[in-house]
């Protein structure tokens, strides 16, 4: 059965869903029936900037078994806390004794149906709002698996959990999906990647959402390099408890077209998030970003750091919406965005938006674009340095700032590997 | 902590000097409206088509689907055109007294007599007194209103009239093509200067009467200009439209600067479309305050089409009850060496909205283009709301954009440190405002300076006392 089929005929769906997801809960059940029908109904998402039509995802026969292709390789082996995912199947998953008997849960979320149902039920789509958007419907529907993971009150997990979703060349549709919950007064260090094989194109929709409950902290690293055919619709969403926090550290780089979104609700007195956004587009990659804060309680406070680097014909768009409503005294937020061009053919737009109906508050943005420094490359040349080195010494020198604040080292070395793959290619 | 208003939402020069047109149409707009406009001012032919084409554009075009809210703006329910008396005054004499009356109130003989070149001052739909000083005469630079450069200086007129935006740019260009009456038409010679300002005041008086003004301004090589407009309009229950449209053409070298501040009634839908063309090394400078309106869209615009041009927008905004200042700037840089810089204050009190809405576009070729927008937004209330979104593209990578903002309430620590000095909170908030606004006050010409302060204060004290 191919997506053309799926999509034109609700029935085809509903018999697909049975199919596939045979042995879940009916609750379950039922959310996939409605969201794959939420799918089929949605015309594409309306993007400015962004034109859906002219891709022709529906051609992407999404709803095919993987077929047998060359396995992945990747370097995660330093990972103590992790699970790894291939093509939705658990390959590999560790987590020290000690965490495990705290009550820490790290499963794969098909797992996680049987062994913390009520925790799945009552937080699977909690945060994001699937039915309003095509590709999360289509996530929220046919999710194939992804991460589960639960840290109970009061504890501190202080080994990063590397978790790890990746796609082999034979799978068109990749809907990894992730559901991290830090309950009241804990604290836990994340990291995910998001692989695939190059091969033919494929349609990938992932789905994120964090729930930090009161006073819980929650660092989330995210470093996503899916293939060049990979067409990319990427959702993220968090919820922050009273005086709860948490920290966004995202690395794209990966994907031919990358729709991204990762949005922090703050509707608990206290709550602070922070995000840095690390974005590289090269070749004729498509890269639509979008970063919002929406405060809603009083005394919440965000901070969103963007900086891109664009080069060849690649094309960004990032789109940072601070948004803040009554009654959310004494919000502080603010948002900084820079883009470096390395490249005539290239194009940078931003939108650093701020709405604002709260007058206590204190909000701000700044947002800019440029070249690099032509009297610095002149500089380091003349020291011997040749010019595709000088540049990289100035790329080097523009993301350190935001890449060197990233906590994780496992996941700060990853991004820099990234970086420089991204400047040789 | 208890804010005064900063302006209040009495409107000041809300009077009200009954209906003295003479010529009125019925409301509504139909092909019969449009062709008797150009009947009654007896246009060419070329003008009747351009008209009629405009209309079928307006019909066509959607309402914008984004900005400010315009529904209860309903197109039947407005009078397209108003002639206030049968001819032109030539002197002051021949100016109907209670239009004379009206002029006295807001200042206009002192500062035409003192400073002014010439005042072209718009009365309802057409410029009713216009002169010109005898010295701007002599350096061949014309300044009229728009119907009578049409009949007067033909072949000027036709070459740019249109051509910076035309009717199809959006449904209110395409409006006010089909209905445009009046308005200012400025032209300077080649290498000439103009050390003393333009000056038009318009006015809305009839109530639904819409306005549509249509401003053309040529700035030949090397030349400098300064044009000035102000608004002020009486109250009226019921909404009142105002949509112009502002062709500026700044060619090599050439200066431009066009001074608007606007104090529309609280009824006021003002939806006005403004773009300059900037070439070779030319300057294009928009100032605009917008305090007045019940809707105002505006975006003053400076495509940058030479090397080495420049554009400004300096603009502030005050938003309050019911109100929403929906403004911005473009800057469209299509050459290579070319600059722009924006600077936007907004100010909302008692539930206004005020909306900073600007694109800053680098294109393909506009090699060491470089931008600096910076917006600044100070809400006075817990009702009043705010938005900034500022639009950047670039595609070229040897420009280099910035942009800021903030949204800020007055600092508790500024209102202490002068309360503590013996100030009230009513004048120190007054004097965080004036400080916040002086940008924009300073770059004002004298008599707009003074004015724009009488006001301020006028009302803020109003508010207080």
């Amino acid at each position: 059965m191919n997506s053309v089929t799926a999509q034109k005929n609700p029935a085809d769906v509903r018999h697909l869903l049975e199919q596939r997801f045979r042995d879940e809960p009916l609750w379950l059940a039922a959310r996939r029936r409605e969201l794959a029908e939420a799918y089929v109904e949605h015309p594409l998402p309306p993007r400015q900037r962004t034109p859906l039509k002219n891709r022709k995802l529906e051609q992407i026969p999404i709803f095919d078994a993987p077929a047998s292709a060359a396995p992945l390789t990747w370097r995660d082996a330093g990972d103590e806390a992790h699970l790894r995912l291939v093509d939705g199947v658990e390959e590999s998953r560790h987590l020290p004794a000690t965490l495990t008997e705290q009550g820490v849960l790290l499963l794969s979320l098909a797992e996680a149906i049987r062994i913390a149902p009520q925790l799945v039920e009552q937080y699977l789509g909690s945060v994001i709002d699937e039915r309003s958007d095509k590709f999360q419907a289509l996530n929220g529907a046919f999710w194939q698996n992804g991460l589960f993971l639960y840290v109970p009150p009061r504890t501190e997990v202080t080994l990063p959990i590397a978790v790890t979703h990746a796609a082999t060349a034979g799978l068109a549709g990749f809907f990894p999906r992730t559901l991290i919950i830090a309950d009241r007064q804990s604290r836990v260090v994340v990291s995910e990647r998001y692989l695939s094989a190059p091969g033919e194109r494929s349609l990938v929709s992932a789905a994120t959402e964090i729930i930090a409950l009161d006073g819980a902290s929650v660092q989330y690293g995210s470093i996503q390099q899916l293939a060049p055919s990979a067409e990319t619709f990427s959702r993220r969403a968090g919820r922050v408890g009273r005086d709860a926090r948490i920290d966004w550290n995202i690395g794209e780089f990966g994907g031919g077209l990358l729709v991204a979104e990762h949005q922090t609700i703050l509707d608990q007195p206290g709550g602070q998030t922070s995000s840095l956004t690390v974005f590289f587009g090269g070749h004729h990659q498509h890269q639509d970003y979008t970063a919002e804060s929406r405060h809603v309680a009083p005394h919440t406070g965000s901070n969103m750091v963007a900086r891109g680097v664009m080069k060849d014909h690649a094309r960004s768009v990032f789109t940072g919406v601070t948004d803040i409503k009554p009654g959310a005294v004494g919000t502080d937020g603010r948002q900084k965005e820079q883009t470096l061009m390395l490249s005539p053919h290239a194009r940078a737009d931003a939108i650093p938006s701020l709405l604002i109906e709260e007058r206590d508050v204190y909000a701000a943005h700044s947002a800019s674009a440029g070249p690099a420094d032509r009297s610095a490359i002149f500089y380091l040349m003349g020291r011997g340095i040749p010019e595709t080195e000088a540049i990289r010494l100035i790329v080097h020198g523009f993301l350190a700032p935001v890449i060197d604040s990233i906590p994780l080292q496992s996941l700060r070395d990853e991004v820099w590997e990234a970086v420089e793959r991204k400047i040789r290619g | 902590m208890a804010t005064k208003p900063f302006v209040s939402d009495e409107y000041q020069y809300g009077f009200n000097d009954g209906d003295v047109g003479v010529l009125k149409f019925q409301r509504g707009l139909t092909r019969t409206t449009v062709e008797n406009i150009s009947r009654i001012k007896q246009e060419p032919p070329w003008m009747l088509d351009f008209r009629l084409h405009a209309l079928d554009v307006f019909w066509k075009k959607p309402m914008p689907g984004w900005g400010a809210n315009l529904k209860p703006l309903n197109f039947d329910d407005i009078v397209y055109y108003v002639k206030p008396s049968e001819n032109q005054g030539r002197t002051w004499e021949d100016v109907p007294q209670a239009i004379k009356d009206t002029f006295e109130r807001l200042g206009i003989p002192e500062a035409e007599r003192k400073f002014l070149a010439g005042v072209s001052a718009q009365y309802e739909s057409e410029v009713v007194y216009h002169s010109i000083r005898r010295d701007l005469q002599e350096k061949g630079i014309i300044f009229t209103d728009t119907d009578s450069a049409l009949r007067e200086y033909p072949e000027i007129f036709r070459e740019y009239f249109g051509t910076i935006i035309p009717p199809e740019d959006n449904k209110f260009a395409a409006l006010n093509s089909a209905v445009w009456s009046g308005g200012s038409f400025v032209y300077i010679p080649k290498g000439v200067k103009t050390d003393i300002p333009l000056q038009a005041y318009f006015r809305i008086n009839s109530e639904n009467m819409g306005q549509f003004e249509r401003t053309l301004i040529i700035a030949e090589d090397d030349s400098f200009g300064h044009y000035v407009e102000g608004c002020t309009a009486p109250i009226y229950a019921s909404e009142s439209l105002h949509s112009a449209v502002v062709e500026i053409i700044v060619k090599d070298n050439a200066r431009m600067r066009y001074t608007t501040v606007q104090n529309w009634a609280p009824n006021v839908y003002n939806l006005v479309t403004k773009r300059a063309v900037a070439y070779q090394n030319a300057t294009m400078e928009w100032v605009d305050g917008n305090i007045g309106s019940k809707v105002t869209m505006k975006y003053p615009a400076v495509y940058l089409l030479g090397e080495g041009a420049k554009g400004m927008v300096l603009s502030i905004a005050v938003s309050g009850k019911g109100q929403h200042q929906d403004t911005g700037a473009k800057m469209i840089h299509a050459a290579p060496n070319t600059t722009s810089t924006v600077l936007s204050k907004s100010i909302s009190q008692h539930g206004g909205k005020t909306t900073y809405r600007g694109l800053v576009h680098f294109a393909k070729n506009a090699d060491a283009a470089k931008s600096n927008v910076k917006c600044d937004t100070l809400l006075l209330d817990d009702l009043s709301t705010s938005d900034t979104i500022p639009y950047s593209e670039v595609e070229n990578a040897n420009a280099e954009m910035e942009h800021e903002a903030t949204v800020t309430r007055v600092s508790e620590e500024a209102l202490f440190y002068l309360t503590s000095r013996g100030l009230s909170e009513e004048e120190a908030t007054r004097m965080i405002v004036m400080g916040f606004i002086e940008p924009f006050t300073r770059e004002l010409p004298m008599e707009f300076a003074v004015e724009m302060n009488r006001l301020i204060k006028f009302e803020m004290e109003g508010a207080i006392g």
